[in-house]
């Protein structure tokens, strides 16, 4: 025997199984999501979200114990399903812009959680979210991506830098010259109605 | 035949599909799928699963069922009853891709005595998912993995099916082929990275340490992690060893580094005659010597630098490797002795007061003599201590 040898232990096959279906249950929702905000075909979403669980699953079975124990989900997911999505618009098309449209059932999801309130201020509300979205697609691509990780997809400035292989400093500059064009414009378009 | 069933879209519509097809035929009223994200049912998984893990009398109609959702689903729950081989083999040859996929991970459950050469013809499947899960069942198989098919799937198109591959080869122990696994470190794919720094782990002291520290820069964090993982692992685990310098280092050889430590603090024994030996002709010539003196001074010390350097230098000897404090090893008391030797010989020369260059020199020009003998010794000994810290803090 290879007494150098330091083994990993792993998952059993089911133990893996009933992690995965747990990833699956808190995750799948999250995910589609966030790629169908930036795709224009609902089932091309679906298929990015579905290879990207099943690229997690190989991996998890192939991750040692003390990996899974302090694996980080949610930004590991987001990274395999964003690597996926890069890799399937450059098969296909050119990146596409944040779609409106398409989050119409979104907005509508979130509307259903709100039925206290008022009418007029749900529409208001979704259409700020709408004009706020339409001026975040106008922003410069590299800081277009950022903002949209950091506000609508939530996550962290560190899972940002992550994600998108850059150091934490340049996110936290993206985020806060994005933000700074973005009330520029919010300013610039409350003037023009206005007036 | 590939049917198009590979490519189909896994949607709600299709789970709804199963749920109908599998009560009207079975007669059970089996709530399925339209909850069941189809990341699952691509896996086999799901309530169709469920059911017949508890039902295992209808395995047999399930694994000719006409949905390929209700085939893997059997696929899997045969691969974990382990009664026959027979239903996985044929599987491996089913037109859907899922299907195949679950019965190459089923073989792989049942690795003890799971035939090899299905798997290694699995290895060819078109689908990265097949291709993927038939090298991970190879690598299960442990002593009776073979390694020959597994090295072409190291330059798979798919990253998953490489770093697959990349961690069954790592599984191998002493038959692992090492070359391969440093030279996944360097993959386009973070994740065939991350897989390389995980079996490096498992190499133990076979791992090149050097290759793994140079991947501690690398641009993706989870890669990062791992690499800090094995060399934390390892570093741990030898309490009191340091960290061995990399074959490929420049001047690996102790006695070759101390040559040109000592070489190098004792040229600055000529160096300074320049500045003692000549006739004073003017401040400009003195400024001059000085700062010829601090480029010498900072080529020695580059020098010094670069051709000690290893690829450990990079690493925090007080986080990976614990250092005996205060016992330093006999090369840094021979060179430490050499350079004190060394720096009093030229301070004794360069302070001396001889000045016998000219008969109509003034007070001024002692002084101005003097602090520019001053500002070279300084460099002097600078360049001394960084050639000692040099050649101590990487040994």
């Amino acid at each position: 025997m290879d007494l150098d040898r330091q083994e990993y232990a792993y998952l059993t096959a089911d133990q893996v199984d009933g992690y995965y279906e747990q990833l699956v249950a808190k995750y799948w929702q999250q995910l589609h999501s966030f790629i169908q905000r930036r795709t224009s075909n609902q089932q091309d979403a679906e298929d990015i979200v579905q290879e990207a669980f099943v690229h997690a699953y190989y991996a998890l079975e192939r991750y040692p114990l003390q990996q899974i124990r302090t694996l980080q989900a949610r930004p590991w997911l987001y990274k395999i399903t964003w690597n996926v999505y890069r890799n399937y618009m450059s098969r296909t098309k050119p990146p596409l812009a944040l779609s409106l449209d398409d989050h119409d059932s979104d907005l509508l999801l979130e509307l259903d959680d709100e039925y206290e309130e008022r009418p007029d201020a749900i529409f208001e509300r979704v259409e700020r979210r709408r004009e706020l979205e339409s001026l975040v697609n106008e922003l410069p691509e590299q800081y277009r991506e950022v903002i949209n990780l950091y506000y609508f997809d939530e996550l962290s400035q560190q899972e940002i830098a992550d994600l998108l292989n850059r150091p934490l400093g340049t996110i936290k500059t993206h985020v806060y010259r994005g933000l700074r064009m973005l009330r520029k414009a919010l300013q610039m378009n409350e003037g023009r109605s206005i007036r | 035949m590939e049917h198009t069933n590979d490519k189909r879209r896994f949607t709600r519509h299709t789970h709804q599909q199963v749920a109908q097809t599998w009560s009207t035929e079975f007669g059970e009223n089996v709530e399925l799928a339209a909850s069941v994200p189809p990341a699952l049912s691509a896996l086999g998984m799901g309530q169709v699963a469920t059911y017949l893990e508890a039902h295992p009398e209808y395995l047999v109609t399930a694994l000719k069922h006409s949905d390929w959702t209700i085939r893997a689903a059997a696929v899997r729950t045969e691969g974990k009853r382990g009664t026959s081989f027979e239903p996985l083999l044929n599987a491996l040859h089913d037109e859907n891709a899922s299907v195949r996929a679950a019965a190459a991970r089923a073989l792989g459950i049942r690795a003890k005595d799971a035939p090899v050469e299905p798997l290694v013809e699995a290895l060819q499947d078109r689908e990265w998912r097949v291709r993927t899960a038939a090298v991970t069942a190879l690598g299960r198989l442990k002593k009776r993995t073979p390694i020959e098919p597994l090295l072409p799937v190291l330059h798979d198109e798919n990253a998953s099916v490489r770093a697959a591959a990349v961690w069954a080869l790592g599984t191998l122990g002493e038959r692992a082929p090492m070359d391969s696994l440093v030279i996944a470190l360097q993959d386009k794919a973070w994740a065939v990275r991350e897989a390389a720094a995980m079996a490096l782990h498992e190499q133990g002291e076979r791992a090149p340490v050097g290759h793994l520290l140079a991947a501690r820069w690398d641009e993706d964090s989870s890669v990062r992690d791992a690499v800090d993982n094995t060399l934390g692992q390892r570093f741990e685990e030898q309490e009191g060893m340091k960290i061995l310098p990399s074959e490929t280092g420049w001047l690996s050889l102790p006695w070759l580094r101390l040559a040109l430590s000592v070489f190098s603090v004792y040229i600055l024994i000529p160096l300074t005659s320049i500045i003692t030996n000549n006739t004073y002709i003017g401040r400009f010539a003195l400024i001059s010597e000085v700062a010829a003196t601090v480029v010498v001074c900072i080529a020695i010390a580059l020098i010094n630098i670069l051709y000690q350097r290893k690829p450990d230098a990079r690493l925090s000897p007080q986080k990976y490797a614990s250092r005996k404090k205060g016992i330093p090893s006999w090369h840094s008391v021979v060179l430490a002795g050499i350079s004190v030797f060394t720096l009093l010989q030229i301070a004794t020369s360069l302070l001396q007061i001889n000045f016998a260059y000219d008969p109509v020199m003034t007070t001024d020009v002692v002084h101005f003599i003097l602090i520019g003998r001053l500002v070279a010794l300084g460099l002097m000994a600078a360049t001394v201590i960084v050639i000692n810290m040099v050649f101590f803090t990487k040994r």
